[in-house]
């Protein structure tokens, strides 16, 4: 089975073509430019690397979040102009998950954070059991202090992954006493691969829906004015 | 000759739409998905909200429409998208859909920039309309005076200095009390309003000028608003609404008209949401005819943004062979 893996949820811009367990082509970008301008040029390179043409993708896979709000958006509506123009099932796959695919191996838990403002991160926890990626906590946007509290509960190493990892090392490290690590420098950014790899297990369908985690800003304070969503009549 | 079919898609605001159109002309189908009633409830279109609400639509709405026209993705010769000007996060939603579609195809990209939609949303309406012509727009972004040369040539006479003249009209319909968006409220308040109540200054800038300004009326309705209230006096709203219209009809009319005078142009075509204005309408078409113009309007439907309108104007960019290529980027402040 083929899987075009797609990102575009952080900072950076990537595409991938696996071929059962096999990675055949991956192309990322860590840049300032705009991952709407990049994004359809590394598909159509991918599939020129390879000599290969969508017709022969058996599914596609994309990264639905939490991130940039735009760039999950420019990731899934690229993900199903290209389903729909060829009828390829579609599968949306948590950025998180796909940034702890990146740790096969490692033997604790893996922590996977970006970087949500407002003294938050987006983060979940997970770790490897036999080989196969077991997922311990949702996905979710805390403050640095309550993921401290939540590393405590584990008896084991805590890998601090994910593209802002670096960011929130030193005062996490500081504050916990537990053997906490910081992920390869190459192994923090989303990797295509491993979202088209998590992929695998899925069930791929016509429908794919984004993974905000947050509510937009102007839904929350019309919460707080209103008592009831914006979305109920 | 072969039958151009293109399949276009806006989503540059708070509308979804895609849309299939026959020779830029013919409308084989067009369908649109309206945020209108969960940004009215914030009294102005939320970008964050309008950006998710078009990832949640666009396939389902570009399913619907293929479906409406009967057509197959073979009988497609393009993709059309608006690429600006509008809500970055909104463009991309469709932009990026678009260009994967036209990938996955393997058909050619169209950018086509949403005032340019807007012109040729008379296409539609108007099979035998053809440039040259004057052409007014006038939405919520954009007041523009319009020299058409040809299909998609433009040369921009007058432009708004200030607040776009539908701008003026929502932010004069909030401070009435009307809900969002308020040309539509302002039209059927002047309905039953007297429109020499109150005197509102129109603004002509300087002799031969094109150009508009909005900032000005709009501070005297709410200064006049201010006062009364102040005074205690009560107002009528359906007066200020009629009055407030009137000024700003009369300033649009004064320099179309005498932009066509000056161009030597018969035709005169209105386009953007404030074309769907009664007023404006039945004002213009009385004063051209005065001067022996005439005045093209489409039908409401087509006034408000749609992707048939994008359609229609994509296919002269076809016909010339003005394609994008796929590191296109969207830009929110487009100009024509
Ligand atoms: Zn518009």
């Amino acid at each position: 089975m083929k899987i075009l893996g797609i990102d575009a949820s952080t900072q950076t811009a990537g595409v991938a073509i696996i071929e059962d367990e096999v990675l055949k082509s991956e192309i990322i970008i860590n840049n300032d430019i705009t991952h709407s301008q990049k994004l359809m040029v590394i598909i159509d390179q991918v599939f020129k690397n390879l000599d290969m043409t969508l017709d022969e993708i058996d599914g596609i896979a994309v990264t639905i979040g939490p991130g940039s709000f735009t760039g999950v958006r420019i990731g899934m509506a690229t993900a199903l102009g290209l389903s729909r123009a060829k009828n390829i099932p579609i599968a949306g796959v948590s950025t998180l998950e796909a940034l702890a695919m990146n740790n096969k191996g490692f033997s604790g838990i893996i922590c996977p954070m970006q970087d949500a403002r407002r003294d938050q991160i987006y983060t979940a926890f997970f770790e490897f059991e036999n080989d196969e990626l077991i997922r311990l906590t949702s996905d979710m946007a805390i403050s640095i202090d309550e993921f401290i509290d939540r590393i405590e509960k584990y008896d084991k190493s805590i890998l601090l992954a994910g593209p802002d990892a670096d960011k929130f090392y030193n005062s996490i490290k500081d504050k916990s006493n537990k053997d906490v690590q910081l992920v390869a420098f190459n192994l923090g950014l989303p990797r295509p691969s491993s979202v088209a790899y998590v992929s695998r297990n899925r069930e791929f369908g016509k429908i794919i829906k984004p993974n905000y985690v947050r509510k937009s800003q102007a839904e929350t304070s019309y919460e707080e004015i209103h008592g009831k969503s914006v979305f109920d009549d | 000759m072969k039958d151009i079919i293109i399949l276009a898609i806006e989503t540059s605001c708070d509308e979804t739409s895609v849309a299939i159109i026959k020779n830029g002309r013919e409308i084989l189908s067009n369908v649109i998905y309206t945020q209108i009633d969960i940004h009215k409830k914030f009294g102005g279109v939320v970008p964050e909200i309008a950006s998710r609400k078009h990832i949640e639509k666009i396939d389902l709405i570009f399913a619907q429409s293929l479906e409406e026209s009967g057509l197959n993705f073979k009988d497609l010769d393009a993709i059309a998208v608006t690429y600006g000007p509008g809500l970055v996060g909104a463009l991309l939603v469709g932009m990026s859909y678009a260009k994967a579609l036209a990938f996955g195809l393997g058909i050619p990209l169209i950018p086509v920039n949403h005032i340019d939609g807007h012109i040729a949303a008379n296409y539609l309406a108007f099979p035998d309309l053809e440039p040259p012509y004057i052409a007014l727009i006038v939405s919520g972004g954009h007041t523009h005076i319009i020299d058409v040369l040809g299909y998609g040539e433009y040369k921009v006479l007058g432009r708004t200095r200030d607040d776009a003249v539908g701008e003026a009209f929502d932010k004069v319909a909030r401070t009435l009390g009307f809900p969002y968006p308020g040309g539509p409220y302002i039209d059927k308040a002047a309905k039953d309003g007297n429109k020499e109540a109150i005197k509102f200054p129109r603004t002509y800038l300087e002799k031969g000028s094109f150009d508009f300004s909005f900032s000005g009326i709009k501070s005297s309705v709410l200064n006049y608003l201010n006062s009364m209230k102040m005074k205690g006096i009560e107002v009528n709203a359906n007066d200020v609404a009629a009055s407030f219209q009137e000024a700003v009809v009369d300033v649009l009319i004064e320099k179309i008209i005498s932009a066509s005078l000056k161009m030597n142009h018969k035709e005169i075509i209105i386009a953007g949401g404030v074309a769907a204005n009664s007023n404006l309408r039945k004002r213009l078409k009385e004063e051209a005819k005065i001067h022996h113009l005439d005045v093209f309007y489409p039908p409401l439907s087509l006034c408000t943004d749609n992707a048939a309108m994008i359609g229609a104007a994509a296919y002269y960019q076809f016909k010339k062979g003005i394609f994008a290529n796929l590191d296109l980027n969207s830009v929110p402040n487009l100009k024509l």
